[in-house]
C-alpha cells in the first residue's frame, strides 16, 4: 500500500475514540438533564460540576485528535 | 471548471502555507537572538507573548486597584470578580488551607486564562499551543504538591498510593496503578491544555481556508459568507473554552495539591 494512502487510513482509524467520547458525552448531559428536572434548585452546582466532567471527557477526543494531526502531518 | 480572480489568488498565494499546512502558525520564531554560554535565552515569538500577558495581568491588577473606593469604577468590578472567582475555585477544592496556595494557583489561573484570550487575536501567538509550555506549568503543580506533602505529612505522604479497606492480595496491584495514575498526572493535565488550544485553533483556520477557496469560485462566491458565519460561532465557542480549560487546569491542581495538605491516616 501507499505510504501517502497508509496514513489517511491511520488518520481515520484513530479518530475512532470519538465512539466513546459520544457515549460518555450524551451520558453526561442526560443525567444532568434527569438531576435538574428533579432538583431544579441545585441547577448551578450540578452545572459547574458537569462542566469540569465535560472537559474531562473532551480531553479523550482532543488526544485522538492529535494523534491523526501527528499521523497527518509528520513525515 | 474552477476560475479564481485575480484578487483572489493574491490572496491565496499569500496564504498558501496557512491553507495547505495549518500547523505552520504553531512555529515558534525568533525575535531576539541572544545566546549565552551555548544556551539558547533568545526571545521568541512565544516569550514575547508570554511577557505580553504577563504585562495585561499587571497592568489590569495595577489599575483595578489604583484608587479603591466605597463606589467602585468598572475596572474594580472587574478586578474584584476575577479575584473572588479564583478564590472560590480554591475555597471549595481545599477548604481552610485555601490561603497558603491561592497566590499560587490564582496566578496559574489568570496566566493561562489571559494567555489563552491572548492568543485568540488575528497574527497573535498562542503559547498554551506549545506542550513545552503547558507540561512545563503541569509539572510544576505536580512538583509542589509532592514537596507540599512532603513537607506535611513526611514519609506517611506515600500512604495515599495503598487504600484503605482492600484486601490483602490486591494491595501490590493497587499501588501499581495508583503510581502509573500518579505519575501521569503532569502528562494529562499539560496535553489537556495543549490539545484544546491547537485543536480550536486549527479548527478556525480550516474552515476559514474553505471561505478563501469559495471566494475564488464565480457565481457563487457570496457562498463564502456562510464559512465566515461559522467561523464567528466557532470563535465565540473558543472563547468559552479558553476560559473553561483555564478553570479546569485551576480545579485539578487544586485537587492535587489538596490531596497533599490533607493529613494522611
Amino acid at each position: 500500500m501507499d505510504a501517502s494512502a497508509a496514513k489517511l487510513i491511520g488518520a481515520g482509524i484513530s479518530v475512532i475514540a470519538l465512539f466513546g467520547v459520544g457515549l460518555g458525552l450524551g451520558n453526561l448531559f442526560s443525567s444532568l438533564v434527569k438531576s435538574i428536572a428533579r432538583n431544579p434548585s441545585a441547577k448551578n452546582d450540578l452545572v459547574s460540576t458537569s462542566m469540569l466532567c465535560f472537559a474531562l471527557i473532551e480531553s479523550i477526543a482532543l488526544l485522538a485528535f492529535v494523534v491523526a494531526m501527528i499521523i497527518l502531518f509528520t513525515a | 471548471m474552477v476560475h479564481y480572480t485575480r484578487c483572489t489568488r493574491e490572496l491565496l498565494h499569500g496564504y498558501s502555507n496557512i491553507m495547505s499546512d495549518p500547523m505552520s502558525s504553531f512555529m515558534v520564531k525568533q525575535i531576539v537572538p541572544i545566546n549565552v554560554c551555548g544556551v539558547d535565552i533568545s526571545i521568541t515569538n512565544s516569550s514575547f507573548f508570554m511577557l505580553i500577558t504577563v504585562g495585561i495581568i499587571v497592568l489590569l491588577l495595577w489599575i483595578g486597584t489604583g484608587n479603591r473606593g466605597i463606589i467602585p469604577t468598572k475596572m474594580q468590578i472587574l478586578t474584584e470578580k476575577l479575584f473572588f472567582f479564583a478564590n472560590d475555585i480554591i475555597e471549595t477544592n481545599i477548604g481552610e488551607q485555601c490561603t497558603k496556595v491561592f497566590p499560587y494557583i490564582a496566578s496559574l489561573f489568570l496566566f493561562i486564562m489571559v494567555g489563552n484570550v491572548v492568543g485568540m487575536f488575528p497574527f497573535a501567538f498562542s503559547f498554551t499551543s506549545q506542550l513545552v509550555v503547558t507540561i512545563g506549568l503541569a509539572t510544576g503543580v505536580f512538583i509542589s504538591s509532592i514537596v507540599l506533602g512532603l513537607y506535611n505529612n513526611g514519609i506517611a505522604y506515600f500512604r495515599h498510593f495503598c487504600p484503605h479497606g482492600i484486601p490483602g492480595y490486591l494491595v501490590p496491584f493497587f499501588i501499581v496503578i495508583e503510581l502509573m495514575s500518579f505519575v501521569f498526572r503532569p502528562l494529562s493535565l499539560g496535553i489537556r491544555l495543549f490539545a484544546n488550544m491547537v485543536a480550536g485553533h486549527i479548527m478556525i483556520k480550516v474552515i476559514a481556508g474553505f471561505a478563501v477557496s469559495i471566494a475564488g469560485v464565480a457565481f457563487v462566491s457570496y457562498l463564502a459568507l456562510i464559512p465566515v458565519a461559522i467561523n464567528v460561532l466557532l470563535n465565540i465557542f473558543k472563547l468559552v473554552v479558553c476560559v473553561l480549560q483555564a478553570y479546569v487546569f485551576a480545579v485539578l491542581s487544586c485537587m492535587y495539591i489538596s490531596e497533599s495538605l490533607r493529613p494522611q491516616t
